[in-house]
């Protein structure tokens, strides 16, 4: 066995036990801790494959940024009213999500076994530290890609606005009139006598 | 040593309109920061101006007839098709915009950042109609959504809203996943985002042999993916849950908004990767819509006839319409395109006359747009009840008004193709969704009515019924120069010329 290939099996077994963690742990922060381990699992399979940029990008962007946020998010949320799972809300969804997975996987499968055969080991190495190189990839963004590129500076710009909009209208309009406030009361009573979770009247 | 970077030739000329739009929208927004009080109606006229703008830039750069521009490695295209599909969308923002400026002034939720997130949102439509690249389409797509997230929820302290915003964030983002795998699985297929590429692809790879290759199978799943994206913004049935709570929820005018710029624009990039990129699989595609199409007809005018809120009722009868927009999109190869043109402007007409007549009778304070409301409109204000009157007949399209040339067209489109099945099917729906258009043209004529309703008017909204008025009944009685404009609408089926 090369080292390469030992490499590649530690790290997807740890991929795999850090999604399947994920799914199977009670509490929220632990499913979020185990998905971590599964970025950085992935992080180092885009190493084994020759791509350093992929890496660095997967630590940084999914390891750093995305699972700040969910944490951020399970923590603001507060972890103990989502807790529990006994009781399965969607009914057969667990063997529903088994015959997915499995579809999924023989999708997996014979796609892998449908490839063309790779000409030479050799060669797709030389080829794939072609195109890991971070300096064509920079390059193909402001070519090829570059109106891609502009469009989500566009996308990220009306992310910005829009979060900005929704936090200050309610600094900007003060507290409810009364009007407002008996209409969101009677709109919560509504909710609750039909069986829907009631709302915090604000 | 890094590799010199040749930043290819760029013909400016594709870009300019959506070009002209993101930049009147950026600027507008460092504009309004410097505007002193808390009056932002400036803001909304100065919206108003650039689209006026972008429109005039829009016919300046349009294509001469039969030909097409493209640029930024082909990734978008600028032909006559999407020169008038941006016209359209302009004269929807417009309508929006116009009916907007009085209306958050008056439910107390006025924010000059309004005025720009429309025009970013246009941009994104405009761009989904010149895009032939499937990154591009699903930028556009998240562009436009990300946009709409926040209008949606803009009525605070509104908890149906807030509702609102949120459901249409969680079911925007499920479907952004199908579109985005679904496009990662075509280009695992194709090995490229081209949509003229893929056509090729496609031609080739499946002329080779009997069998079925499996990169045209990974297109043909892919492909399956990004059309059930597409079904989740365009509310087809059985993706339309949405619909009717987000419309209800959210500020009037922006599910007018939504209701025909979102729609018109998905629709358009639907039928470009339809006819462009999948043409080869028009077997698979053409009965799965056929089907989609029936449902959605169906369903959202009998679910429409059960309604009796307003918005619901459009908001079920924008499902239903978005189903004889679909039969348009079928039947593509042949006058599929024109009648979808058609359909679009005759039905952004009445429609966004529709919900402008609802927001005259929409008090602060109220969530119940019923149908009651309208009960005896006829005696106290006979102006506003013909108005509504002539849209409600459009959409139910009954001559002399555009929305039966709409429906007319569509339908001798799908019959010129042979789809006798879809055009019985349209009309018996029709004939189901002219009961609950009828039903209020009743009630504003023949009752009493059950309370006072006191509406209010103001320019924007006068200005914009009027004009709707005006166009669904010019358009019903001659509707020549639309058809000849929108016959000279050509898709671009290859690579300049």
């Amino acid at each position: 066995m090369s080292f390469e290939l030992f490499m590649f099996l530690v790290t997807a077994a740890i991929a795999l036990a850090g999604g399947v963690g994920m799914i199977v742990a009670r509490n929220t922060v632990h499913s979020a801790l185990f998905l971590l381990l599964n970025f950085f699992a992935i992080a180092v399979l885009f190493l084994l494959l020759h791509s350093p940029f992929l890496f660095a990008i997967q630590l940084t962007i999914y390891a750093g940024a995305i699972m700040v946020l969910f944490l951020f998010v399970v923590m603001l949320l507060g972890v103990e009213s989502i807790e529990d799972r006994t009781k399965d809300r969607l009914a057969g969804q667990l063997w529903l999500s088994v015959v997915l997975t499995l579809i999924l996987m023989v999708q997996a499968i014979t796609i892998t076994l449908l490839a063309e055969p790779a000409e030479s080991q050799a060669q797709n190495t030389a080829l794939l530290d072609q195109l890991a190189d971070p300096a064509l990839i920079g390059a193909t963004l402001f070519t090829t890609y570059l109106l891609p590129f502009q469009i989500t500076g566009v996308i990220l710009l009306v992310g910005i606005v829009g979060v900005v909009v929704l936090h200050q209208r309610a600094h900007l309009y003060g507290p409810l009139s009364e009007t407002e406030r008996e209409f969101a009361e009677q709109y919560a009573a509504e909710r609750t006598a039909s069986g829907q979770p009631a709302e915090q009247a604000s | 040593m890094p590799p010199e970077i040749v930043i290819p030739a760029i013909d400016v000329r594709v870009i300019a309109p959506m070009l002209t739009i993101f930049a009147w929208a950026t600027v507008l927004l460092m504009v309004d920061l410097f505007m002193p009080g808390k009056d932002r109606k400036l803001t909304g006229y100065l919206a108003l101006a650039g689209l006026a703008v972008t429109a005039l830039v829009t016919l300046a750069v349009q294509p001469a007839p039969g030909t097409s521009r493209t640029s930024f490695s082909n990734m978008v295209v600028l032909d006559s098709f999407g020169t008038t599909l941006t016209l359209i969308l302009l004269l929807i923002a417009a309508f929006s915009i116009a009916i907007s400026i009085n209306y958050l002034s008056y439910h107390n939720i006025e924010m000059g950042e309004y005025y720009p997130l429309i025009l970013f949102a246009t941009g994104g439509m405009i761009l989904l109609g010149q895009s032939t690249n499937l990154i591009l389409v699903f930028l556009g797509v998240e562009l436009l959504s990300i946009t709409l997230y926040v209008l949606t929820a803009f009525f605070y302290p509104r908890y149906t809203s807030e509702e609102a915003g949120l459901k249409y964030l969680l079911l925007g983002a499920f479907a952004a996943g199908f579109l985005i795998y679904g496009i990662a699985l075509i280009y695992g297929g194709a090995g490229t985002l081209d949509l003229f590429e893929i056509g090729a692809f496609l031609n080739t790879s499946l002329a080779v042999g009997s069998a079925f290759p499996p990169g045209a199978l990974l297109v043909l799943i892919g492909g399956a993916l990004v059309l059930i994206g597409f079904c989740f913004k365009i509310s087809l049935v059985p993706f339309h849950m949405w619909t009717p709570d987000v419309y209800e929820g959210s500020p009037t005018p922006v599910a007018a908004f939504m209701s025909v710029g979102t729609k018109g624009a998905a629709f358009a990039a639907l039928l470009r990767i339809l006819i462009v990129a999948l043409l080869p699989f028009k077997i698979y595609w053409l009965p799965v819509l056929g089907v989609l199409a029936t449902l959605t007809m169906l369903f959202g005018n009998i679910a429409a006839l059960m309604q009796p809120n307003m918005k619901r009722m459009l908001a079920y009868s924008s499902v239903g319409h978005a189903g004889y927009i679909t039969i348009g999109i079928m039947t593509a190869g042949t006058h599929g395109t024109e009648s979808f043109l058609f359909y679009l402007l005759a039905y952004a007409l009445a429609n966004m006359g529709a919900f402008a007549v609802l927001i005259t009778l929409e008090r602060r304070g109220e969530m119940a747009w019923s149908v009651d409301d309208f009960a005896g409109l006829w005696k106290r204000y006979p102006l506003l009840a013909i108005a509504m009157a002539t849209f409600m007949l459009s959409l139910a399209g009954v001559p002399p008004t555009a929305g039966f040339f709409g429906k007319f067209f569509v339908f001798a489109a799908a019959w010129e193709d042979g789809q006798i099945f879809l055009v019985f099917m349209g009309v018996l729906s029709s004939a189901i969704a002219a009961f609950f258009y009828l039903r209020v043209i009743m009630r504003m004529f023949m009752d009493e009515p059950v309370r006072e309703v006191i509406p209010i008017f103001n320019r924007g909204l006068t200005i914009t019924i009027g004009i709707a008025v005006v166009g669904t009944i010019v358009f019903g009685l001659l509707p020549t120069p639309l058809v000849s404009l929108v016959q000279n609408s050509v898709i671009a089926l290859g690579v300049g010329g």
